[in-house]
């Protein structure tokens, strides 16, 4: 079967890099803005982010050391429960984040609509 | 243990409802500050989102088709096509989304490193104190 030919092996193993370095650079981006606007939105961002690349390293590195066939015993559960429940969390944060960036994006959309209004119009 | 109980179930789709949602709300978002401000670091945030949107789109119509679960082992047309796919896809939305976040973080760290704007100036160093 062609899904387990080299390239597509190490295109996985690039995409998964990639994720990784997106998630951290997100993070990292996001704290920063945080830093300098002190806005709430972009703290729930960065945190949603970084929920996310740790999620994200731990699965690749626990999936890396026992090759894909976690064993059953103390990393199971945390697989099982942790893994799902923290991605929700993470989930939930972005949504806040987004939620609050857009809110703010869309008075700003207005505001400029209202303040240039098209010639059509 | 069981690895099959209705806790796990639940949280297994509420972590994918939420990732969807996210890349949904993240799209729209981008797309909107995009619009607003022509800025094109929003574009490949926009960009990177959408494709990601589209690829988890594939995979929740998959699991909805397969009855909740969705394999690599899968062997109908669609799933291959998928799998085979995934991957690539996968990358080129990092790779958009890592140019995207590099060009706003150049941006903020600029911004950062520059003094605010309504700080007061530097005080001249005064000559007889410091000269004892």
């Amino acid at each position: 079967m062609p899904i387990d030919d080299p390239l597509t092996q190490l295109v996985r193993h690039l995409s998964q890099a990639a994720g990784l370095l997106a998630y951290l650079s997100g993070f990292c981006v996001f704290m920063l803005i945080h830093r300098i606007t002190k806005d709430q939105g972009y703290l729930l961002l960065s945190m949603g982010f970084l929920i996310h690349f740790l999620l994200m390293l731990i699965s690749y590195v626990i999936m890396q050391l026992f090759n894909r066939a976690i064993p059953p015993g103390i990393i199971m559960p945390i697989f099982l429960y942790l893994f799902p429940f923290l991605q929700v969390l993470g989930g939930i944060l972005l949504i806040a984040g987004f939620i609050k960036l857009g809110m703010r994006a869309t008075k700003r959309f207005r505001r400029s609509a209202e303040a240039n209004p098209s010639p059509s119009s | 243990m069981s690895y099959q109980n209705p806790l796990i179930e639940l949280l297994r789709h509420g972590a994918t409802i939420t990732g969807f949602v996210a890349y949904l709300i993240g799209f729209a978002v981008f797309v909107l500050v995009w619009r607003l401000t022509r800025d094109r670091a929003y574009f490949f945030l926009g960009l990177g989102f959408a494709l990601a949107l589209a690829s988890r789109s594939i995979f929740l119509l998959l699991t909805l088709i397969g009855g909740g679960r969705v394999s690599r082992r899968s062997t109908d047309d669609l799933s291959v096509v998928y799998f085979l796919l995934s991957p690539y896809v996968s990358l080129i939305c990092s790779l958009l989304l890592i140019i995207g976040f590099a060009i706003l973080g150049r941006r903020a760290i600029k911004t950062f490193k520059s003094p605010p704007l309504n700080s007061p100036p530097p005080l001249p160093a005064t000559s007889g104190s410091e000269e004892s």
